[in-house]
């Protein structure tokens, strides 16, 4: 069939033409931050205070990690709606098991780390071997998630907010909050692991031909479940950090995180197709929400509004990127 | 048959790609109530003809006439609008709707409340079936029937258009014998309606039972039209390859070497069955045959692509079992693919991330990355294929055809490969790198690599191979060496016509 077409149908770009579209998709969310930086600190005085800065990161930085882990996944075409729910069950079963007991607290990290990761196992095995398709398997495992949860702690709150505790989710080493540097970690990582080992440029190879890569000799579905791994782990780390913060083991904290984590991803240029973005850019997408919400909460205008204005970046932002020249 | 008056008419089509002329000054008529059978090698222009005459392709110039009327086709729904319909190989049909459904979609008969028709849309349905002798249950799903069962919907569906040419890409391909007669019966139904039947086929024995006309098409050519009555078997396959090898092929190299790789009876149902073989190293193994006839299944399988039902491949002498590509790359194959843009390469990553995507495997699993190692081993590969690129994070979607399929060819090369397996290599290339891309292979056959070339291009794979298997329908039917292979030998043996 059609020798001829598959070549006269690609469409022919001479290769030293500026792409301007992958330089929106690389840059673009960090020149709005940028500008909604400068429109922030214009408008209200109380904006770039060193208090308030470290309010937004301090706020931002569980979504922030939750974000990241979802770049990896979302990076190989796929999607992790188990975050919230990891997220959840992780801040009870911290609370609950910690019984004041500080001894517990590296021993209680690693196991909800390890929960998240099986999770993962179990989202990523369906969506390599079973060819579940992301979105339905961790839909449905969302919800079981949230319902062990429940059954867990029978729906009662467990308080345990201790100094300790206390310190870790409100304290600072220097002047930067501890939450923040455990973001920042998670960066670093999330950046080590995409730019700089195989397993990264693997990612991209999967998200952007699955058929080439296989083709290719790489193990595709290890790559598949290793980036829901990442997400899981990451998820029941920002869980740890949220709950050190809160003090209460409340199952229903971690709904919104799952479709936020996705907006964030996608309005900092990732495409939701997988093979292009990165972490960087996802930092931005969760740092401009966040400004954006700190900014209208300023302004005193009401929580309709920040809804409203979310969902039109996300539309925006995205069309923006979709948009090729 | 009856002289009937011309229903269909083009004149003069020309089509050209860039990098290549597909059709050339093509006249093409056809009668009302006529079967006129288009025969062609692959890249002959007979789907690009098709592709014009439903409307799916603009001729660059030429014109089209229906019913003696000049027609601009804008697009294959006004073609059908206009009563040219064209059934491909792969349905164009709604698996999980039924067969009215399928017919009537997007035209579904509607009642006074402007809802669905649905019992209209039935009886219509078993009325045009019953029409041309076909009988369906109209409330199956098309998931339901099997594919011959399919091809009826089609042509059912054609006939709700009124379409008076009606093009039949390949129909029996997937055909049995039996259900051939059946389909066979069905055209003849179709032509007793007046209508016109464009028939597109590679099997030389059915084109002179069913058609009444042929025309031989040829790097995109007319080489020649004949009452079928007139022409035999071998005048017709002559028609259909009779060129100068005037493109000029690599010295070949020297034989005897080793086997690299024995196939022993591979089969898999449906695909391919009973295949053997074996490769030398230094040797180019030219596997031809037409389109269908499992060739490339059976790289695929070799490569651990795909699976296979029986059969052992053994490697230097030893049985292994290649599970996956991973496995296969592990042993030292490698395969570049018939779809360059789907299956070899990562089309929105840069040309150094797709060059080193084989070789990050055997630099060690998931550790970390050596970019300056990659970049050296992109540059080396760069200059040494030529490859054209500004840079080497260059976006390899950008590149020409011939560049990109040297980018896949390089993802091997990094580490030389015992066996490399080529799927239609110069698909789409223009001259100047399909003559690269010849010269690499045999540079690299002369080092010692085995080579498999599938090609549908009789000049390549007789100018290339030091041996020539053919394939038919899954089963291997040649094997000749280059001294006694002829163009008339391979494509006897790739068709089936005896000699």
């Amino acid at each position: 069939m059609g020798t001829a077409s598959s070549e006269s149908l690609s469409r022919v770009r001479h290769p030293s033409s500026v792409d301007l579209g992958a330089i929106i998709r690389q840059y673009g969310s960090y020149i709005g931050l940028a500008l909604l930086v400068i429109v922030a600190s214009l408008l209200s005085p109380a904006f770039l205070s060193t208090t308030n800065v470290f309010l937004i990161l301090r706020q931002a930085a569980a979504l922030g990690i939750i974000a990241e882990g979802q770049t990896f996944v979302i990076l190989t075409g796929g999607i992790d709606l188990t975050v919230g729910s990891i997220l959840s069950l992780s801040v009870v079963l911290v609370t609950s098991l910690y019984k004041y007991n500080d001894i517990r607290l590296v021993p209680l990290l690693l196991l909800v780390i390890g929960i998240g990761a099986l999770i993962g196992v179990i989202n990523g095995g369906a969506v390599a071997w079973l060819g579940v398709p992301p979105i339905v398997m961790t839909l449905g495992m969302m919800t079981l998630i949230q319902g062990a949860g429940l059954m867990y702690d029978k729906g009662v709150p467990q308080n345990t907010l201790t100094d300790t505790f206390r310190f870790l989710g409100e304290g600072k080493i220097w002047i930067v909050p501890i939450p923040v540097l455990v973001w920042a970690v998670v960066i670093g990582i999330s950046a080590v692991l995409l730019y700089r080992t195989n397993f990264g440029s693997f990612v991209y190879a999967v998200g952007g031909n699955p058929k080439a890569t296989r083709l290719s000799g790489v193990n595709v579905k290890l790559v598949m479940v290793l980036v829901y791994v990442v997400s899981g782990a990451l998820a029941a780390i920002a869980g740890y950090v949220l709950a050190a913060r809160m003090g209460v083991g409340d199952n229903w904290v971690g709904q919104t995180y799952a479709l936020d984590s996705i907006a964030c991803v996608a309005i900092g240029g990732t495409s939701l197709f997988g093979g292009r973005g990165g972490v960087g850019t996802t930092v931005a997408g969760v740092l401009l929400l966040s400004v954006l919400y700190n900014l209208l909460l300023l302004l005193g205008v009401s929580y309709f509004w920040q809804e409203v204005v979310k969902g039109l970046i996300i539309i925006g932002g995205v069309t923006l990127y979709t948009r090729r020249t | 048959m009856t002289q009937s008056e011309t229903i269909l008419e083009m004149r003069n089509i020309s089509k050209a790609f860039p990098g290549v002329q597909a059709l050339q000054d093509v006249s093409f008529e056809c009668g009302r109530g006529e079967v006129h059978a288009l025969v062609g090698e692959n890249g002959s222009g007979k789907s690009t003809l098709v592709k014009v005459l439903n409307g799916a392709y603009a001729p660059d110039t030429g014109s089209i006439l229906l019913d003696g009327h000049e027609v601009k086709v804008k697009d294959p729904k006004q073609g059908k609008g206009l009563g040219i319909s064209t059934i491909y190989q792969e349905f164009e049909l709604e698996p999980y709707l039924d067969v009215a459904e399928n017919i009537f979609l997007g035209r579904e008969p509607t009642n006074r409340l402007g809802l669905v028709d649905f019992r209209k849309m039935h009886s219509e349905a078993v009325r045009l079936l019953n029409e041309v002798g076909m009988h369906l249950d109209v409330r199956k799903w098309i998931t339901d029937l099997s594919v011959s069962q399919q091809q009826m919907v089609e042509i059912a569906k054609a006939l709700s258009f009124r379409a008076k040419v009606l093009v039949m890409d390949e129909p029996t391909s997937t055909l049995t014998d039996e259900e051939t007669d059946r389909l066979f019966s069905i055209i003849r139904s179709l032509q007793g309606q007046g209508i016109a039947v464009v028939y597109i086929s590679h099997r030389i024995k059915e084109v002179f039972e069913i058609a009444d006309r042929v025309t031989v098409l040829r790097d995109g050519k007319v080489v020649g039209t004949e009452m079928i009555r007139n022409v035999d078997e071998t005048a017709l396959v002559k028609m259909m390859i009779g060129r100068t090898l005037d493109t000029i092929f690599p010295e070949k190299g020297e034989q005897g070497g080793e086997v690299v790789l024995s196939a022993r009876h591979l089969s898999r149902k449906g695909a391919f069955d009973d295949i053997s073989f074996d490769l030398q190293k230094g040797e180019i193994l030219g596997l031809s045959g037409l389109v269908g006839s499992g060739r490339t299944e059976v790289a695929r399988t070799l490569f651990g692509a795909d699976r296979m039902d029986r059969g052992e491949i053994l490697l230097d002498g030893r049985a292994v079992k290649i599970r996956s590509p991973r496995d296969a790359v592990s042993f030292g194959l490698g395969l570049v693919p018939e779809n360059r843009r789907e299956e070899g390469l990562v089309i929105c990553l840069s040309v150094q991330k797709n060059t080193v995507l084989a070789v990050l495997e055997r630099m060690g699993r998931f550790l970390f990355r050596n970019p300056r190692r990659e970049r050296d081993i992109t540059v080396q590969l760069v200059s040494s294929l030529d490859i054209k690129c500004p840079s080497c994070d260059c976006e390899v979607g950008l590149l020409s055809g011939g560049n990109q399929q040297k980018v896949v060819l390089s993802k091997w090369l990094s580490a030389p490969p015992k066996v490399i397996m080529f799927d239609e290599p110069t698909r789409g290339i223009d001259v100047g790198a399909k003559a690269e891309i010849h010269i690499l292979m045999r540079t690299l056959a002369n080092k010692g690599a085995g080579i498999l070339m599938i090609s549908s291009e009789l000049p390549e794979v007789l100018g290339m191979s030091d041996r020539i298997l053919v394939m038919r329908e899954g089963r291997l039917v040649g094997d000749f060496s280059a001294q006694e292979a002829t163009e008339q030998k391979v494509m006897a043996a790739a068709t089936g016509v005896m000699q």
